[in-house]
């Protein structure tokens, strides 16, 4: 049964462009997966987890905040924790990246868990720094949000996958 | 790639990061002018695209006999981000030759402006009528989800797709070759 699996498998996909097809249809896909995600319920459990994990953080540091569903807020800022405040944009294309990537299931799972956390509690920071720069120098919130810290998200989450390929290929 | 040379990726992509956002905020306002001019023809008659530092809003002249009413606004921030971000994962690179880098920058942002060029008509033509720039309860969803896939995921498919098609190929190469 395995054997024929395999067999129907080169036939459909020649090794030589496997890497290239799952690359190609992960990164599509992915695409796929984002624009179907918008639209659900995760959205709202995504940013209220984000909400409530960031004001915890940030009252660990003195500030006095509260979340009402979405939103983080103190007395001197607030920000709506929209669905691409949420570290999924950067967990999915990682997600992707490492799937189209031949590789034991061990150390594939293993790098799926270690990647989706550490991103995840890097765009927690993210949001703790973006709110104390709300606070502190609001002229730059939007030059901060749209542009350093998202692609910052992107950049480590390539880092990541890189990271992960390497040691994995060392593994196996 | 070892983890040495991936450390440097990290702090090289991060220094031109930020180099490179500080830099396009003086031509951001041109980057806008220009998707705003060749955008323009393709939104209904009576919409207009307006540009005013980084952000590009929608106005329909249509309803309103005395002034433009604004349907749509966004920060154009968002849209270059993807352009700043694949400048900086290639510039970053190590182990290809400045020429290379050029041209990887230049096909990758003719496919950036294009998308932003196909964006914004497409948010142009999706906006209702009554809609107000500041409630987004009455646009499209459909529209907006794609707008976000296409500013936010796109280029970050790009740049993985890149890494693997360009840049890591290469690198192996020259470990080979060492």
């Amino acid at each position: 049964m395995r054997s024929t699996l395999n067999v129907l498998i080169d036939r459909i996909l020649p090794a030589q462009s496997r890497p290239v097809i799952m690359i190609v249809s992960g990164l599509l896909l992915s695409l796929l997966i984002y624009f179907g995600y918008l639209g659900t319920s995760w959205v709202e459990f995504l940013g209220k987890w984000t909400a409530i994990s960031s004001s915890k953080i940030l009252n660990g540091f003195g500030y006095e905040t509260h979340v009402e569903g979405t939103i983080l807020a103190s007395g001197q800022f607030s920000v709506n924790i929209a669905p691409e405040c949420t570290a999924i944009g950067p967990i999915i294309i990682f997600i992707a990246a490492v799937l189209a990537q031949p590789a034991s299931a061990k150390s594939t799972i293993i790098g799926l868990i270690l990647g989706i956390c550490i991103l995840s509690v890097i765009n927690l920071l993210r949001i703790v720094n973006l709110f104390w720069i709300g606070i502190n120098y609001p002229d730059y919130l939007s030059f901060a949000h749209l542009i350093v810290w998202q692609s910052v998200m992107i950049i480590l989450a390539i880092i990541l996958w890189l990271y992960w390929r390497q040691k994995a290929s060392s593994i196996g | 790639m070892d983890s040495t040379r991936l450390l440097h990726f990290f702090v090289r992509s991060i220094c031109i990061l930020i180099l490179i956002s500080i830099l396009w905020l003086t031509v951001a306002e041109h980057y806008n002018r220009a998707l705003a001019f060749i955008s323009e023809p393709f939104v209904p008659d009576g919409r207009s695209i307006q540009v005013t530092d980084t952000h590009i809003f929608f106005e329909d002249s249509t309803t309103s006999e005395t002034a433009s009413n604004k349907l749509f606004s966004i920060d154009a921030l968002t849209l270059h981000h993807g352009l700043i971000l694949m400048c900086s994962v290639i510039l970053a690179a190590n182990g290809i030759r400045l020429f290379d880098k050029t041209k990887s920058i230049f096909l990758l942002s003719l496919i950036s402006f294009c998308v932003h060029v196909t964006l914004l008509p497409l948010l142009g033509n999706s906006v209702p009528s009554n809609a107000d720039a500041y409630y987004i309860d009455r646009y499209d969803i459909s529209t907006l989800k794609l707008f976000a896939v296409a500013w936010g995921m796109f280029p970050a498919a790009l740049c993985v797709g890149w890494c693997f098609f360009y840049w890591l190929p290469r690198t192996s190469a020259d470990k080979d070759a060492q």
